[in-house]
């Protein structure tokens, strides 16, 4: 009996011997770095969640051939659907069940909103790449560890007015959405306008999403501006376009800003030569921008078509280089880490954060100006940036 | 202003007298009667970026195809629902709506798409007046289907057959008329329509998964104006639509944002004033 316990003891203790070796190689790997992401990648806005999907995703193969800390980042990413209290509650996931220490990712500002208000009470480094709505800018205004790296709408603002002064135009009527985006724009116009000496010669709204512009262009008309400035949605943009065509309205510029632009809109020719504002674009021509575009381009077989890829790959490569400086995950030292920032990469605006009118850590302020000509989108401003020159005034229907 | 109000007109009557055919004749709410026209849309879209088929020249096929899904959507699910209480008919076809859409987006992206037919920024000018050839042409065919739809109701068995389901289901079958066939017919009818004015959407705007709601709202409008079943009303409730709309975004200060409120504002006056419609 006595024998047949010794064996049996042997034989545990041999496979208990046996298992640690099999399993060797998942103990001696070192823990990841959590990095949660709360991104839309359904509902109305999901393509932009889907774009910063794969942005990090290049970011992360990157990053994971040489880890901080020699340790791995895992993401974890969380579909906020656009929707405030999805968002809210998938940040209680990822910091009370997931335990992250990072969190990133942010598009909408409602949704930033939401999380903002959880994070507050459960303060971890967030590098958020989301929200334009100074609301929030305010709510985080004394948070060290919240860096943001989208531009607020004043800087949305103060970058369009520069544009329309470096054209020459003198003045601007201005056609917005009857929604929040168009209400801030409205608020903003006057004082930017006057700051840059450009006359508003008449403000108009309409429904987004309405089919038919051309009451509004009629009367947009009699105001003989030099520049219509068109704050709507993608949708919008098509009867803009062809609307102003069938009515004979043609400034020496239309200037619109989307979100994003319709699919096909390169091909339409009612569209040529209308200008926008974004913070990147495929065209950009620094040489990072141009060798993102093409990993893009092999790892997924399609074209960037929004900011929001490069912009999401920006967010993890540079909370990664911050760990790399600090050499911890701990907090005051990512934070300070990530204050020193000062990184080069696809936007192709060099990234530091400094303080902004409320937050302290502000990443881009700038966007670019694009014409489209002939179904590309050619950086016409700032100088620095451009890839051609611009077409003013632009020949619409003339 | 008369001129872009009569016009716009046009695509509204083609939207809601499909829906006005669904409550009239089958007494359904349909609020999945947007999301055919976005269907329709998508057709006419894809026929146009895929193989370069005109969505003019679409129309027929649109139309047959999703007569086809909406006898189908009708035989599975509808149908099972004609005699359960109004809420539940509601809260199907709400489901329906919803399910669609969410198809859309899952097979489509919610992104906007443009199919950029060579005419679409073209104008034309008629006695002085210069006008969207787009949306002239989708006044035409909007007005001709319309019209065709009154004639098809007004001069033909089937058609009479619809307005005596419309009167009275059980009448109707004791004259020996196939209520259930009757009704089948006005749905897949009243999604095709849909589906046109989808179509004819192609050809001034771009398309995405989200169009449907603004047109199931704006027919509403129209067939709670006209007074609800009223098929004969649609046009000139279109035509208070359009033409109202029209008129406070060129009159009224800041009006873009104003013209929507106006039809709500007319739902509201006609179901306080004259329940049974304007012009019933």
């Amino acid at each position: 009996m006595t024998h047949v316990r010794q064996l049996v003891v042997v034989l545990l203790v041999a496979l208990l011997v046996a298992a640690t070796a099999a399993f060797q190689p998942a103990l001696g790997q070192a823990p990841s770095i959590k990095i949660g992401i709360i991104i839309p990648l359904t509902g109305p806005v999901g393509v932009s969640g889907q774009a910063m999907q794969k942005g990090y995703t290049l970011a992360l193969e990157e990053i994971n051939r040489t880890p901080p800390l020699g340790r791995p980042f895992e993401l974890i990413i969380e579909d906020d659907r656009g929707d405030p209290p999805t968002a809210a509650a998938a940040f209680l996931k990822l910091v009370n069940r997931d335990r992250i220490d990072v969190l990133a990712g942010g598009l909408q500002s409602a949704t930033s909103i939401a999380v903002g208000a959880q994070v507050l009470q459960r303060p971890v480094l967030m590098a958020w790449t989301g929200a334009a709505f100074p609301g929030f800018e305010q709510m985080l205004k004394d948070a060290d560890w919240f860096f943001h790296y989208h531009p607020w709408q004043y800087n949305n603002a103060d970058s369009t007015w520069a544009f329309i002064q470096s054209t020459g135009a003198k003045t601007a009527s201005l056609a917005v959405e009857d929604g929040p985006f168009g209400s801030s724009a409205v608020v903003e116009a006057g004082p930017f306008a006057r700051r840059y000496g450009i006359n508003l010669s008449s403000s108009e709204t309409f429904k987004s999403g309405t089919p038919d512009m051309t009451p509004m262009l009629t009367k947009v008309k009699t105001a003989n501006a030099d520049v219509l400035v068109f704050v709507g949605f993608d949708q919008d943009v098509v009867p803009l376009a062809t609307q102003a065509r069938q009515v004979g309205y043609s400034p020496k510029l239309m200037l619109a800003a989307p979100p994003s632009w319709p699919v096909g809109f390169e091909k339409l020719a009612a569209g040529n030569y209308m200008a926008g504002m974004a913070l990147w674009t495929p065209e950009n021509g620094h040489p990072a921008s141009r060798r993102f575009v093409q990993r893009y381009r092999e790892r997924f077989k399609e074209e960037p078509s929004s900011y929001w890829a490069p912009l999401a790959y920006t967010n993890l490569i540079t909370v990664a280089d911050a760990i790399r400086r600090a050499g911890s995950l701990d907090l005051a030292a990512v934070t300070r880490e990530m204050k020193a920032t000062a990184y080069e990469g696809p936007i192709g605006i060099r990234l530091t954060f400094k303080r902004s009118i409320y937050g302290k850590n502000q990443g881009f302020t700038r966007l670019i100006a694009f014409q489209w000509q002939n179904g590309k989108q050619v950086v016409v401003w700032p100088e620095e940036v451009a890839g051609g020159k611009l077409i003013y005034p632009a020949p619409y229907g003339r | 202003m008369v001129i872009f109000g009569v016009l716009r007109s046009g695509l509204y009557a083609l939207a809601a007298v499909g829906l006005a055919l669904s409550v009239g004749v089958i007494g359904i709410v349909n609020f999945a009667h947007g999301e055919f026209l976005m269907l329709g849309a998508f057709l006419g879209y894809w026929l146009y970026a895929s193989y370069g088929v005109d969505p003019l020249a679409a129309i027929p096929f649109g139309a047959a195809a999703i007569f086809v899904l909406g006898g189908a959507i009708y035989r599975g699910a509808i149908q099972r629902v004609l005699r359960a209480p109004e809420l539940n008919q509601m809260l199907l076809t709400f489901g329906i709506s919803i399910f669609l859409q969410n198809l859309a987006v899952i097979l489509w992206t919610g992104d906007p798409r443009v199919a950029t037919v060579p005419y679409k920024a073209t104008a034309v000018s008629i006695g002085g007046f210069t006008v969207g050839l787009p949306q002239l042409i989708v006044f035409v065919i909007a007005m001709t289907l319309t019209l065709a739809l009154y004639a098809v109701l007004g001069r033909t068995r089937i058609g009479k057959a619809m307005r005596a389901v419309a009167q009275n289901r059980l009448g109707a079958a004791l004259l020996g008329i196939e209520v259930e066939r009757v009704y089948l017919l006005a749905f897949g009818i009243s999604t095709a329509l849909a589906a046109t004015a989808g179509m004819m959407i192609t050809l001034q705007l771009s398309v995405s998964p989200y169009i449907g709601l603004l047109y199931t709202l704006k027919a509403f409008a129209i067939i709670v104006i006209a007074g609800l079943g009223n098929i004969n009303g649609v046009i000139y409730a279109s035509l208070v639509l359009g033409l109202s709309e029209a008129f406070v975004e060129f009159y009224v200060p800041h009006g873009g944002g104003w013209a929507e409120g106006v039809f709500f504002l007319l739902i509201l006056l006609v179901l306080i004033v004259r329940p049974r419609g304007l012009f019933r």
